[in-house]
């Protein structure tokens, strides 16, 4: 029967390998003490709860964790698209146009990353001041997250529209393809720093979320 | 008499260990013993509180083997005493104002 419980709580966990190993390690000594002292295997397992109710107790635990991962990374990820907007002004070339006068087509993008940028340092700060609040920390990593992951696919498609146009007007130290290359290789990373931690925290949350619906 | 402990679990916890280093079982055991079987949650929604207050760095642990059995025996770090000390202060400031409303 205790086996039987264990082949049942397994799958549901949210951890692999050696932390899912780990867990039912301390399970099954708990149910075989728990058993010894009850004697009752029945006993023991109602005693210990349904294994969805503890499943998702270690993926509400999870969760909180891995919200918090989400915030390391959204920060990782901030700091990487302040550095690829430095590392921009100091590349290209100064502007061919007068200030004040940039393509239309450049300008609304370069906005909209800088607005991204903004909205995801806000979301940022608001999820450490609601960390204790795991579902309002998440919204706001998961807003910032998307935030900055689509402020740094506007910025690279910008930042490579420009460098063309630059090439079409003729001025001097314009990207080539590898550095261009690399820019698009930059977004996406920063997109997936962004993106995958807060979407681990959030499938971690829901899962916690449907097993709170059980009693326990 | 039904007490919703979930919500001071990692407390109830952290004062637990503070008697010394113990595995789940003997953790729940003593919960359950000192609290003269007041607080029945199930047992195993104790493990993730456990795992929890671990990787805040408020518990440490590790195997131990007993009887041929390998157990998780844990125990309070210093981080953890401290949490329970506040823990303890601030139950202590709650429990006083509820009393002067609620026994006025």
């Amino acid at each position: 029967m205790i086996e039987s419980y264990l082949a049942e709580l397994a799958p549901l966990l949210p951890l692999r390998g050696r932390g899912r190993r780990r867990i039912l390690a301390e399970v099954e000594d708990h149910l075989r003490e728990s058993a010894s002292a009850l004697g009752s295997e029945r006993e023991a397992i109602r005693r210990f709860g349904a294994p969805e109710v503890v499943a998702a107790r270690f993926s509400e635990a999870g969760a909180v964790q891995a919200t918090r991962w989400a915030l390391v990374a959204l920060a990782l990820a901030g700091a990487g698209f302040a550095a690829a907007g430095l590392v921009s002004e100091n590349t290209l070339p100064p502007a061919p146009w007068a200030e004040g006068e940039t393509p239309s087509q450049l300008s609304w993008k370069l906005d909209a990353a800088l607005a991204g940028f903004l909205v995801a340092f806000a979301a940022g700060v608001a999820g450490i001041l609601l960390r204790r609040r795991l579902r309002a920390a998440l919204a706001a990593v998961g807003l910032g997250a998307a935030a900055l992951a689509a402020a740094a696919m506007v910025g690279a498609v910008e930042e490579l529209e420009r460098a063309s146009l630059y090439r079409d007007l003729g001025v001097a130290g314009a990207y080539s393809p590898g550095e261009a290359a690399l820019v698009a290789t930059w977004a996406c990373t920063l997109a997936l720093l962004a993106l995958a931690p807060a979407g681990l925290a959030l499938k971690r949350t829901l899962r916690a979320a449907a097993g709170r619906a059980r009693p326990g | 008499m039904e007490i919703p402990v979930r919500d001071h679990l990692d407390a109830l916890l952290l004062a637990v260990l503070a008697w010394g280093p113990a595995h789940g079982y003997a953790a729940i055991d003593e919960l359950r013993r000192r609290s003269g079987d007041a607080f029945d949650l199930p047992e195993g929604t104790v493990y993730p509180a456990l795992h929890r207050l671990e990787r805040a760095g408020l518990l440490a642990s590790r195997w131990t083997s007993a009887d041929g059995r390998r157990r998780r025996v844990y125990r309070l770090t210093r981080k953890g005493r401290g949490a329970l000390a506040r823990e303890r202060r601030e139950w202590a400031g709650f429990a006083e104002a509820v009393e002067a409303v609620l026994l006025a």
